[in-house]
């Protein structure tokens, strides 16, 4: 009674959260469109665009298509990778069928099949064999992931709940099987309740089961007694054998029975079958309700958006969808970091160390961006991640679930500018020179002293020996393209280029950091071509960026709200 | 793995792309001379295009000349030891007379007073002895030892030129002088002489210049200008205001960054190559060899070498610390790339007189390479250091070109000597 | 001639042309590409931190000298990049250190002498004038083109070491064996500016304005760009702009490898000239 309210509470608690995940495609917002469009009108936008494509008869081979070649044998992923896509078929397939064929089989199973039993083969065989796979593919992944050098994405609390809840259901499921192989006491209500309880009867099919089935009983049944033996054995065939296969066909619980045998006696006043079995129910119940809000919800989210995908991309959808497309792909994230392995700008990762710079990482900031639910760091560290995103579209043509990351990035790009968490192009014009300077000069004492590591890079702009050659010619101020394409360079830079190294032999450094000609500078490099006196000016302004990078962080400006939840 | 070295041979490499390098080069490639060129292009963009051949002597004296040749004649006498000596007065009037050819043909005119010096202009409103200035500014010249009436235009904007400082300087003999400041058509703020040279070069804004000027004419007869007047375009520009104008108009020398040396530049570059000279412009001779044969074998590159060059001469016109032909630090001076012996005083505390303005000058200047009279540098015993080595220009000896206002003309002399005695080694 | 074949990161989705067009072109001369999936070159990141842009490159050119093979740039970015990390490694022994420590992680080690060649020293001096010159089945006959430059590859000369930084000529060597006329137009050495395209688009804008409007002054009637940023600046950014006319429609920017596959003959399909937003239709003078 208590475990069938547990379940039918943990099936509410699932289909409010699949609900409520639902709901969020209709209501948040990514990148500029639908502003203004309610939940209604959205959903209504949606529900048609995906209704067409369903209903559309050449749509629809596309979509069949997929649902056989995309979610059913992911061949996608086979073309990708061999070992990934075995490790997520056994995956898949075990899960899938276990939720399928034994946990719903009073309501699929036993209706298909009449002869239905759970410990008759073939399902006997079958639901360990699936659990073999669901072990295989558990392992799979461990191995993988720590030798294919992905770079370390850091597991969500709400993914390790769910794998030790997949763990604890596994695991439970093989010891409650055991502990049934080798109870006694299951024994003895299963012969009164299907035979009898004629003692002799129960002698001998207790002699039969212990020699073939792996029943432990204290003490012992007699054995070298042929006859009873003979006789339990056709008491079996009478009332036993039409749901009860040899146990060896469990090829994982039995081995753990047999293992289990000498103490199973003195457990079974323990009750660990029922333990096991609460063990087991609740574990499920837990893993059912966990669903929508954890990675196993792309069990759903990731057919949909693969679906979703075969229908065009993000840029072929009407405007007022496209923020569900967005939305419905961060659900159908899996955090498997396979977009990273292949991420054209993970080398930066690995000197920067702001992990939103992976692609895996993106995803949940971005959700949490969404959703509003981040500081105001976070963003500061999502946007430097952002913008070292070079748009390769690697990610978007690796990921197993189909998401449109290229467009997640460039839409959430379109945000950040506007909430003022741009590029640091954008942000260092929101302040003048001169207040730059003096944030400079208040942030010196925070500035961690240079290590050995930083003193191990070039530095220009700090060696006098750099500009000390500067005679003030202003030839790289006559050469700059910038300075020619400005009608009034001191309204428009704030300094020249050779103005500027000039404030660096003043040791005014902290002046320049903030001039505009420092961030409009092209990187032309004709400066430092065609200085007389050899100074390399444009490698200057780069440095004068890298350290306004290294001590600004994006600063917002006053006011400014961060996306609606 | 990377690319070998590129390897070269020619007759003559000529290291250095100042005006004795570039004047080397041009007289090489006239003798039909097989010439590399390789250097720096930089110190040459802050010429002011006005050819010195020799101003004032004795500098002591300060005595500025009014007839060069002459006075080169009189400092050949009280010098002998002056690269002039050894170039000789018939050799440097050839010199520059090709010189001179040479840039009017390749469209930047050159008016030379020809046994006189004029009186050029200069940007602080003192003037100053030269041989000849380019056409553009011979107007100004004029009207100032005729007096005449004159409106000169400065812009706003533009540092280092002030119209009115010019004229109250030269207020003394020249009355008529009157000043304007205008803006520069489609420029607002800090404007520079480059942008505006090439500016002008579109005819919509020379007329709007003409337009502006206009009604501050009055009775000016003359109008003077910033030297702005176009890059490669001097002689259109100039005709079209002088047309707008109905006035002779002239360009005055600006400070740095100035457009004067920039058209020598960009003249040289472009002909050069197509006169057959063989160009390695933005590069280094990183080291230098002496071949079995007696060649010399250069390494040519920017901060390792990429080209190979073996030459049978090789002229020298390196220049002085800007130029980084010599080298000074507390030890000493140094010539960079031979590490030929300079003449120079006998230790740092010689180097300077302790009055600045010290009207002799101060000893550091006149040190450089000493040459015989084939230009070749000597080896510290009299003796030229090699008989294929030849050296011109500001690197040498003996000379302190800036207060003796004959820079140009010392460069572009001792460039034609070391070639034809370059030439004479070749056979 | 074998290479190792490096588009960056940009061709791929945001110009895939220019890889038909190379490709095209580049196989008629034997010249087969070694792929592999590289990093970023790093030069986006530039402006963010110098050990990361040049441990991008350095990466690079590990995995070439691994293979043994000189790395071939189609994008000038990209070669620049490469070319600056091999400079700064050569000359500061810290940062050599630390990047080889890194690079180490991976079994990686840079070496010097990695040779990087760009596209057009491919051409012109690993295939040669001559055999381009032999290939050419449709000359242009003197049509008026306008070559840019670009500047990364050009300058700074020192690190580079491409051409001559003040009068380079290998551009217009390659562009006149297929008998068109390359234009000297005034800005011919300027950027495109692409490096600023979103982060001063209004300036960006401008740099690309004047540098079209010196080639058609001086008569072009073609601009010729090898480099991808070039090509996304004067086709795809320029024919962007939702409030802005396309400027000078009648001067189309066309690739290299484009321009010249069309004189060797080969197809419009196979040279990805449809995906070019301003059309040009290659007809002689």
């Amino acid at each position: 009674m208590f475990l069938k309210l547990c379940a039918y509470l943990a099936l509410s608690i699932c289909l409010a959260g699949v609900f409520h995940r639902g709901l969020r495609w209709f209501t948040l917002r990514i990148g500029p469109e639908a502003e203004g469009a309610g939940f209604l009108d959205r959903f209504k936008a949606g529900a048609k665009a995906f209704g067409a494509m369903i209903v559309n008869p050449r749509r629809l081979g596309s979509v069949l298509w997929t649902l056989l070649f995309e979610v059913l044998l992911q061949v996608h992923i086979l073309k990708q990778n061999t070992w990934r896509w075995l490790t997520h078929m056994a995956l898949f397939y075990g899960i899938l069928l276990l939720v399928v064929l034994h946990a719903l089989d009073n309501w699929i199973t036993a209706r298909i099949f009449s002869n239905y039993a759970s410990t008759l083969n073939p399902f006997l065989f079958l639901r360990n064999l699936l659990g073999v796979l669901v072990v295989f593919g558990v392992a799979t992944v461990v191995i993988r992931r720590r030798a294919d050098g992905r770079p370390r994405s850091k597991k969500r609390a709400s993914d390790r709940v769910a794998l030790v809840l997949l763990s604890l259901l596994i695991v439970s499921g093989v010891v409650l099987e055991a502990f049934k192989i080798v109870s006694p006491s299951i024994f003895e209500t299963m012969a009164r309740d299907y035979m009898g309880d004629d003692p002799d009867e129960i002698a001998a099919l207790k002699v039969y089961w212990a020699k073939d089935f792996g029943v432990a009983f204290e003490p012992p049944p007699p054995a070298g007694d042929n006859d009873l033996l003979a006789s339990g054995q056709k008491l079996h065939q009478d009332y036993c054998a039409s749901c009860h296969s040899k146990p060896q066909a469990a090829v994982l619980s039995y081995p753990l029975a047999r293992a289990l045998k000498p103490v199973a006696v003195r457990l079974d006043r323990l009750r660990p079958d029922l333990v096991f079995y609460y063990l087991h129910y609740l574990a499920a119940c837990g893993a059912l309700a966990l669903l929508p809000f954890s990675k196993l919800f792309h069990l759903l989210s990731a057919p949909l958006s693969l679906l979703v995908r075969s229908g065009g991309d993000a840029a072929s959808d009407l405007p007022i969808n496209r923020p569900a497309r967005r939305v419905l792909g961060l659900d159908a994230c899996t955090h498997c970091g396979v977009c990273s392995l292949h991420c054209a700008v993970s080398p930066i990762y690995r000197v920067i160390s702001n992990p939103l710079i992976l692609p895996s990482e993106k995803t949940g900031a971005l959700a949490a961006i969404a959703g509003g639910d981040i500081s105001e760091a976070g963003c500061a560290a999502f946007s430097e991640g952002s913008f070292i995103c070079t748009g390769c579209g690697r990610c978007t043509r690796f990921c197993p679930s189909g998401i449109d990351l290229q467009d997640l990035w460039q839409a959430s790009r379109i945000d950040l500018k506007r909430t003022g968490f741009g590029s640091v192009h954008d942000w260092i014009r929101t302040r003048s020179a001169a207040e730059w300077a003096q944030i400079a000069r208040a942030r010196k004492a925070v500035v961690k002293p240079a290590t050995a590591l930083d003193r191990a890079t070039v530095s220009l702009a700090d060696n006098p020996e750099s500009f000390s050659a500067c005679v003030q010619c202003t030839t790289c101020t006559s050469v700059c393209p910038v300075v020619a394409a400005s009608d009034d360079p001191k309204r428009d830079l704030d300094m020249t280029p050779q103005q500027v190294m000039n404030l660096l032999r003043l040791q005014l450094k902290d002046m320049a950091l903030g001039c505009r000609m420092v961030w409009d500078c092209v990187t032309c490099y004709k400066c430092q071509e065609h200085c007389p006196q050899g100074v390399r000016v444009a490698d200057i302004l780069y440095e004068l960026r890298n350290e306004a990078c290294r001590r600004f962080t994006v600063i917002p400006k006053k006011g400014v709200k961060l996306p609606d939840a | 793995m990377e690319k070998d070295l590129e390897y070269i041979t020619c007759d003559l490499v000529v290291i250095g792309s100042g005006m004795a390098g570039m004047a080397a080069s041009l007289f090489a490639a006239r003798r039909r001379m097989d010439a590399v060129q390789v250097g720096h292009i930089g110190e040459i963009n802050f010429a002011s295009g006005l050819l010195d051949v020799l101003g004032v002597h004795p500098v002591s004296t300060g005595r500025v000349l009014e007839y060069p040749w002459e006075g080169i004649a009189r400092l050949i006498e009280d010098e002998p030891r002056h690269p002039y000596a050894r170039a000789g007065v018939s050799q440097t009037r050839k010199a520059l007379a090709a010189f001179i050819a040479f840039m009017e043909e390749a469209g930047c005119a050159y008016v030379c007073g020809r046994d006189r010096n004029l009186e050029a202009i200069t940007p602080v409103g003192v003037t100053k002895p030269t041989y000849a200035v380019p056409h553009t500014m011979i107007n100004g010249i004029l009207a100032l030892s005729e007096s005449k009436p004159c409106l000169l235009v400065d812009f706003m904007g533009l540092k280092g030129f002030s119209a009115r400082q010019i004229a109250s300087c030269l207020a003394g003999r020249w009355k008529k002088l009157r000043t304007v400041r205008l803006s520069f058509p489609g420029l607002s703020g800090e404007v520079h002489t480059e942008r505006m040279a090439r500016a002008l070069e579109i005819p919509d804004i020379r007329q709007e210049l003409a337009a502006q000027t206009k009604p501050y004419l009055k009775d000016a007869e003359a109008v003077g200008f910033p030297a702005v007047l176009g890059i490669q375009d001097t002689v259109q520009v100039l005709a079209e205001l002088q047309g707008a104008l109905s006035v002779p108009v002239f360009e005055i020398p600006t400070m740095l960054p100035a457009v004067t040396g920039l058209r020598l530049r960009e003249t040289f570059e472009r002909r050069l190559p197509a006169m057959g000279v063989r160009t390695l412009y933005q590069k280094s001779v990183l080291h230098a060899d002496r071949l079995q044969d007696g060649r010399w074998e250069l390494e040519v590159g920017g901060d390792a070498p990429e080209i190979r060059v073996h030459s049978r001469a090789v002229i020298l016109a390196s220049g002085r610390f800007m130029g980084k032909g010599l080298h000074a630090d507390r030890g000493g001076v140094r010539e960079t790339i031979f590490n030929l012996p300079v003449s120079q005083p006998p230790n740092r505390t010689f180097w300077h007189h302790k009055d600045l303005l010290d009207p002799h000058g101060h000893p550091i200047n006149r040190a450089g390479l000493d040459i015989d009279d084939r230009f070749r540098p000597l080896d510290g015993r009299e003796q030229p250091f090699s008989d294929n080595l030849f050296a011109a220009g500001s690197i040498l000896a003996h000379q302190d070109w800036m207060r003796q206002k004959c820079g140009s003309g010392l460069a572009i002399a001792t460039a034609y000597g070391a070639v034809e005695a370059c030439r004479m080694f070749l056979g | 001639m074998r290479y190792l074949y490096f588009p960056g990161c940009k061709i791929a989705s945001h110009l895939p042309q220019y890889d038909l067009a190379t490709r095209s072109v580049l196989g008629a001369f034997d010249i087969s590409l070694d792929s592999a999936e590289l990093n970023c070159c790093g030069y986006p990141a530039r402006d963010l931190d110098f050990t990361a842009a040049v441990f991008s490159s350095a990466r690079i050119l590990a995995v070439a000298a691994k293979k043994e093979l000189p790395i071939l740039c189609p994008c000038k970015c990209c070669f620049g990049s490469l070319k600056h990390a091999d400079y700064w490694l050569r000359h500061q022994p810290g940062l050599r250190h630390r990047i080889a420590a890194m690079l180490r992680e991976e079994d990686l080690s840079w070496e010097p002498g990695v040779p990087v060649r760009h596209l057009l020293s491919v051409l012109v001096e690993d295939v040669g004038l001559d055999r381009v010159r032999e290939k050419i089945r449709k000359p242009y006959t003197g049509l008026p083109v306008a070559v840019h430059y670009g500047c990364h590859a050009l300058r700074p000369a020192e690190v580079t070491r491409f051409d001559d930084p003040l009068a380079p000529t290998i551009f217009e060597k390659l562009v006149q064996t297929t008998g068109a006329d390359p234009v000297d137009w005034p800005l011919r050495l300027d950027c495109c500016g692409y490096p600023l395209w979103g982060k001063n688009d209004r300036l960006s804008l401008k740099l690309m304005e004047k540098k079209l409007s010196s080639a058609h002054m001086a008569g072009a009637r073609v601009l010729i760009t090898a480099c991808t940023y070039c090509q996304l600046q004067f086709d795809t950014v320029r024919s962007g702009q939702e409030t802005l006319p396309i400027l000078f429609p009648e001067l189309p920017a066309v690739l290299v490898t484009q321009f010249l596959g069309v004189a060797m003959g080969q197809s419009a399909g196979a040279l990805g000239l449809e995906r070019n937003h301003i059309a040009w239709t290659a007809s002689p003078a």
